[in-house]
């Protein structure tokens, strides 16, 4: 009896338990996903018509790839026209896989869990720290068979170097964008109405926004007007501190063939006083630490600031253009030439060790020498010739027609190839790119590529051993913000800078600075 | 029941008051949902603030429902929130259950190795090599088997047995009732608050599951809705090639906001009846 209703019971417990186990199933199917994972993978030749020539003595099976970057934007495989090209055209499978978010954790499990991807992402410190672990494979041999990877491409040797750690290569770096793209953008119409001048130096500057703030530029009887705004602490501050002739704090600059730490510099001390003073004054965008994407531009458009320090592309692409003129038509931004200041004419600060993207492969893919080859060869393909093209803007005929061998974009299919940056895992070479997509713009990325820069060298130098350089940017960033709002006084500078060189251990990281750079022949 | 004018005075501001904070709470949930309607150009006119949409537009919300992956996103929320709540709450149910009686045999014991795993756990790479190692990486059940049981809500489930009147086991012992039928006819009627209680903070934490399907999961065609909003919404990682992306508006952020919350938010009203009901009503005639 008893054992009767037990078994009843543990019928009813099995009944619910294959309840949940054909849900799964039934949502599998619903969810509009095939149960195989191979739906990406249908030859892209499905829909082209069959190329007619016969396939020369080919290996008859696509090698299968992985590769992970963080990121996101990645159209799904079955409408990414470029990522079934390039499958196509070097006989592979490439999964492509972005990460939107936690990029370092979850390659951190891959990695330990013995199971990395095929290529992935790394910033400099990661590369670093993996080379002298062993986990990432050498590519230095490989190099002779990357024809493209040359320096008529931009892949100069100092730009290599971006991707070495200890003279291996270990990845071929995203090549070089326009140095400084970002300039002070000014409400021109706001300017005449004033009666001012365009400003060219930080007097002039501070000046405008002064009026901008007092003399009510947009005629509504209110003191509702910003003066200055941009996008974080560097984005809005970094020209300030150039026309000082310094970087913003933090950053490594060479001079008289020293390594110097920008925010110990004399300099840098006289900007921040400067800063203060504007800060006091009311001429800087109270929230402008916290702004962030296009925050700035749109207190621009929305005719709250009149000076805003933005990309070119952010004032002046098309559809931005578009959303400028729904807010109100009848405004106008003039680009800035760079501030003169008290220590010259400069900018904003330039990295020239920093590279957008570095690719790795893992050390544990040498078993599999056909991978490595395909990868290779995908390095290669991508950073020249037809490959270059089809990254940088689609299909030959679709999406771009070569006029005297130039590209020329079709605007009509441009969505379709939304993501091709996504595609450029070497990078491109700017300004023949940016001419083909953005030959309107062409005044104002010109403009921006001729900007005097201050060059600094971050990207070059190594963490070293047993510091943790969060805690140092988080403490120096915290006192910077105290002394540009007057919360700690400018005497206790001086103090500040102990600090940093005491607790923070600052010479370790000057040294070790010092060190590379000699090594990469930089430091003379 | 009202039966002087001053209490009925007092009732009308306990009311005003209600009335009030109820306001504050919606009140964020209404500006949310207005830009979420309203074109971004006339949200950026307005000065960046609208509370009743004058022109009413669905683009932010077609601009995600057109996207390929939403729609099955969904579907995968929906999938790994029902199955594994009913997971959960089957084998939290199962387990406290037996806890609460005490009459099982090193009870003190295994309570002692549940609490452990409260204090102190694993941390992501162990983690990670344990569900590699089950064969649950890539699967949707990466997201449902580990933390099937959770010890806090397990210990909720087990407090509130223990409260149940012993005289009804035993009253269906003499009646000639097992344990699991005892669990299933008298127990688990009778629990409907905290099993509803349990199995909300449960769905709730599947809907927002992001954490494990990014760790685990790496086929995009199985991420949850949050992990494809986030994707949709994040800007990227590099500024400085920015440029060329068209980064989300604030009313597709709304719109997004919208999106991951309406449908846990719908299911609120159900299960409220649940929580105020009282617990033993009638069950033993004290």
């Amino acid at each position: 009896m008893k054992r009767n209703r037990w078994r009843r019971q543990a019928a009813v417990m099995l009944l619910l338990f294959s309840m949940v186990v054909t849900a799964c199933s039934g949502s599998s199917g619903g969810g509009g996903t095939a149960p195989t994972d191979d739906a990406a993978e249908k030859p892209a030749g499905s829909e082209t018509p069959a190329a007619s020539e016969p396939a020369p003595a080919k290996p008859a099976e696509p090698v299968k790839l992985t590769m992970m970057r963080s990121g996101s934007g990645l159209p799904a495989p079955d409408k990414d026209v470029i990522l079934q090209a390039l499958n196509e055209n070097l006989n592979m499978e490439l999964e492509i896989t972005m990460v939107p978010s936690e990029y370092e954790q979850q390659l951190n499990v891959k990695i330990a869990g013995g199971s990395p991807p095929d290529a992935f992402q790394v910033n400099k410190l990661q590369m670093t720290q993996y080379a002298k672990q062993g986990l990432l494979l050498d590519l230095t041999p490989y190099l002779k068979d990357m024809p493209n990877v040359t320096p008529e491409n931009g892949f100069t040797e100092d730009h290599m170097k971006k991707g070495q750690v200890d003279g291996k290569q270990y990845s071929v770096p995203y090549r070089p964008l326009i140095p400084v793209q970002t300039t002070f953008w000014v409400r021109q119409d706001w300017l005449d109405k004033l009666g001012l001048k365009a400003p060219t130096t930080l007097d002039e500057l501070s000046a405008v926004a002064k009026a901008f703030v007092e003399e009510d530029p947009d005629g509504n009887g209110k003191k509702d007007t910003i003066g200055i705004t941009g996008n974080g602490f560097e984005g809005t501050l970094g020209p300030i501190f150039a026309a000082f002739g310094v970087a913003a704090p933090g950053h490594y600059m060479i001079q008289n063939g020293q390594v110097v730490y920008s925010t110990e510099l004399p300099a840098t001390r006289q900007a921040i006083e400067y800063i203060k003073g504007m800060i006091g004054q009311g001429l800087i965008d109270p929230e402008f630490l916290t702004n962030s994407g296009l925050a700035h531009q749109e207190k621009g458009f929305k005719g709250q600031a009149g000076i805003v320090y933005a990309h070119w592309a952010h004032m002046k692409r098309p559809d931005m253009v578009e959303k400028m003129n729904s807010i109100n038509p009848n405004q106008s931004w003039t680009q800035l030439d760079a501030m003169t200041g008290p220590g010259g004419k400069f900018a904003d600060a330039y990295d020239a060790g920093n590279t957008s993207y570095r690719m790795v492969i893992p050390k544990t893919l040498e078993k599999e020498p056909e991978k490595v080859g395909k990868l290779v060869e995908y390095f290669n393909y991508i950073s020249g010739g037809e490959g270059q093209l089809l990254v940088n803007f689609g299909l030959e005929g679709r999406h771009y027609n070569l006029v005297d061998g130039r590209p020329q974009v079709i605007e009509e299919t441009l969505a379709e190839v939304g993501h091709a940056t996504i595609h450029q895992m070497t990078g491109r070479k700017e300004l023949e790119y940016l001419n083909a997509r953005f030959g309107s713009l062409k005044p104002y990325f010109e403009f921006a590529n001729a900007l005097p820069i201050i060059t600094v060298y971050d990207g070059f130098s190594p963490i070293p051993e047993g510091v943790n350089p969060a805690d140092k940017a988080k403490f120096e960033s915290e006192e910077l913000v105290k002394f540009i709002y007057g919360t700690r006084p400018t005497d206790e500078f001086p103090a500040f800078l102990q600090t940093l060189r005491d607790t923070f251990q600052l010479e370790l990281y000057l040294t070790s600075a010092s060190d590379e750079l000699m090594k990469l022949g930089i430091l003379k | 029941m009202v039966t002087n004018r001053a209490e009925r005075i007092f009732l009308f501001f306990v009311y005003l008051l209600l009335a009030c904070s109820a306001l504050a709470v919606l009140f964020p949930l209404l500006y949310v949902f207005s830009v979420s309607l309203t074109p971004y150009a006339e949200v950026l006119k307005n000065g960046g603030f609208t509370i009743i949409p004058r022109n009413i537009t669905f683009e932010a919300y077609t601009a995600f429902m057109t996207d390929s992956n939403i729609p099955r996103a969904y579907g995968v929320t929906i999938f790994i929130t029902v199955a594994g709540t009913a997971l959960n709450l089957l084998l939290t149910t199962l387990m406290a259950y037996p806890l609460s009686r005490k009459r099982l045999p090193l009870r003190g014991p295994i309570m002692m190795f549940l609490v452990f795993t409260m204090l102190f756990n694993g941390g992501m790479i162990p983690t990670y090599l344990v569900v590699k190692a089950t064969g649950l990486i890539d699967s949707l059940w990466s997201m449902i088997v580990p933390g099937a049981v959770h010890t806090f809500y397990l210990l909720i489930m087990k407090t509130y047995f223990e409260n149940l009147p012993e005289s009804l086991d035993e009253a269906a012992k003499v009646d000639g009732a097992g344990d699991l039928r005892i669990l299933a006819m008298i127990v688990i009627p009778l629990s409907a608050p905290i099993l509803a209680t349990v199995g909300l903070f449960y769905s709730v934490g599947h809907w927002n599951e992001f954490l494990g399907a990014i760790l685990y999961v790496g086929d995009a065609g199985k991420h949850p809705l949050q992990v494809v909003l986030r994707g949709i919404l994040n800007t990227s990682q590099m500024p400085e090639l920015d440029f060329e992306r068209v980064l989300p508006t604030e009313s597709l952020q709304m719109a997004a906001v919208i999106l991951s919350t309406l449908p846990i938010l719908i299911v609120y009203p159900f299960i409220q009846k649940y929580f105020t009901q009282g617990a033993l009503l009638g069950s033993v005639k004290g």
